[in-house]
């Protein structure tokens, strides 16, 4: 037996198991692995609002503290797991804002589109390019976004995006090419200049 | 239909569209239609994969909160220790009202009978000596050479003979280490005729009274001449000679007490008692004729007793 616990080479599902005996080290290395990761997909998922993002990452990790035994090593993977409760969370989020959008005018800045002209005297930088990417993504709808976000920016693969959120492997790839069909066709506008930079 | 899987993604990102074989081409047809489309996919699939994988840090404050939370969610570990500190040591109770002080000192207390030696009874009896020892001090300046003195003798043991010459006088001289040891005792008991007046007769005298009595006794013996009553001291005296000796065998005796002078008869009784006036001469009656036993017959006979007793209880 080890006097010392290396939680560094323990797999996620072994550190949810300490995690569900109260082991706050075990917690503290999954948060090391998960924050910026949950962050970022709260950030990105829930139009670019820090503090939001920052109170959803926090909420999804005080459920893993109260409630450390919802998430099963038999049926899937930790990753994947945290993910669908990050992608409910933030359903249950576009359902408050739905709400609230057909109370108010609906606008929203961060959905604004810019014109051509902007676009175009843009179009010679390549970091711009990459933030209107991104915001084509967030012009997305919500599944569609989910699935783009999980695949290109948390890296997931098409089968963990599956189990994370519960739908088959068909409709991912499904939804992935989608997303990128339409985003595509929006950043049309840019793609020349895109193709020719490179 | 095909699904649009990762394989494609790669040969898309990997491929210009006229690099594409025939076979890659039939397999992306119900995607991709011709060119434009296939170079609009590879542009956004390039930059999907150029982007950012995490922009902004968790604030450290989120950490120590949710640690926090971690930490007050375990349970507390109950220890029983826990609660009996609790209750010898309550938290809202001054110290000298909290059980355990006083746990601790009784504690300590007890320690200290256990484990630090007293010995209070010969502390005690060692006063007593000291005192006595004193008191006969101080008397033997009063009196430090008794010339005659009354002899109190046995009842039914033989009494053992002691010449004028005596044999006592030289056990004036009577060592420290017959005073208070066993060997004393064993006198007691051993003691003979051929060892009256002699050192063994102190010894019986010492067995039970002391040293101080037996030279006492020895020079009563002595200067009297008289009946050894060394060993009758002891026993007529209920196993405290040196009390009888030196209190008067009266108290002691007094169940034998025939006569109607107190106190003394004791000692007139068990025979062998003669006392002096202040001219040195015997005052007593001679109860059995003998020669050596006397009745008091008067108060001076029972001051001259007083006299004898603290005579013997003084003389060294």
């Amino acid at each position: 037996m080890k006097l010392f616990r290396n939680y560094k080479n323990l797999s996620d599902e072994d550190l949810m198991d300490l995690i569900t005996n109260k082991d706050s080290k075990a917690f503290s290395e999954l948060y090391d692995r998960y924050s910026g990761m949950m962050l970022n997909y709260f950030y990105r998922m829930l139009w670019k609002d820090r503090e939001k993002a920052e109170d959803f990452m926090h909420d999804i990790f005080q459920k893993l503290i109260e409630k450390p035994e919802y998430y099963d090593r038999n049926k899937r993977k930790f990753k994947t797991w945290f993910f669908s409760v990050a992608n409910n969370m933030c359903k249950n989020e576009y359902k408050k804002q739905e709400v609230r959008s057909n109370t108010s005018s609906g606008l929203d800045e961060s959905y604004n589109v810019s014109s051509k002209e902007e676009a175009v005297d843009r179009m010679f930088d390549n970091q711009m390019f990459k933030e209107k990417l991104l915001e084509e993504v967030n012009k997305l709808d919500e599944k569609h976004k989910e699935v783009f976000v999980m695949k290109y920016i948390d890296e997931l693969s098409n089968q963990e995006i599956a189990d994370a959120l519960d739908i088959n492997l068909g409709t991912v790839k499904s939804r992935v090419f989608n997303a990128i069909k339409k985003i595509s066709v929006n950043l049309e506008v840019y793609r020349n200049e895109l193709i020719g930079g490179k | 239909m095909e699904l649009f899987d990762e394989q494609i993604e790669q040969v898309i990102i990997s491929k210009e569209y006229f690099e594409l074989t025939p076979e890659e081409k039939e397999g992306m047809k119900d995607f991709i239609s011709n060119e434009e489309e296939y170079a609009q996919f590879k542009a956004t699939l390039l930059m999907a994969s150029e982007l950012p994988k995490e922009n902004i840090k968790p604030r450290e404050e989120t950490k120590a909160s949710l640690m926090s939370m971690m930490e007050s969610s375990r349970p507390e570990r109950k220890i029983w220790y826990n609660s009996i500190g609790l209750f010898l040591f309550p938290e809202d109770k001054p110290a000298f009202a909290k059980p355990g002080v006083y746990a601790s000192l009784a504690a300590i207390l007890l320690l200290v009978f256990f484990f630090v030696p007293m010995d209070f009874g010969t502390v005690g009896s060692n006063n007593d000596v000291t005192a006595k020892e004193e008191n006969r001090s101080a008397d033997d300046s009063k009196d430090m050479a008794p010339t005659e003195e009354s002899i109190v003798s046995g009842e039914s043991e033989p009494t053992a003979k002691m010449t004028p010459e005596g044999g006592l006088n030289q056990n004036l001289e009577i060592k420290e280490e017959f005073k208070k040891t066993e060997e004393f005792e064993m006198a007691d008991n051993e003691i003979l005729e051929e060892d009256a007046g002699n050192l063994d007769d102190n010894m019986a005298f010492g067995a039970n009274g002391g040293g101080e009595i037996n030279e006492q006794n020895k020079n009563v013996g002595a200067q009297n001449n008289g009946t050894i009553t060394i060993d009758y001291a002891a026993r007529m005296n209920n196993n405290d000679g040196k009390k009888a000796m030196m209190k008067g065998g009266a108290v002691a005796d007094s169940t034998v007490n025939n006569n109607s002078v107190p106190g003394n008869f004791a000692m007139a009784a068990d025979k062998d008692v003669r006392f002096k006036d202040d001219q040195k001469n015997f005052i007593s009656g001679d109860l059995k004729k003998d020669g050596f036993t006397y009745e008091i017959l008067n108060d001076n006979a029972l001051n001259q007793s007083n006299d004898l007793i603290d005579l013997l209880y003084t003389a060294d």
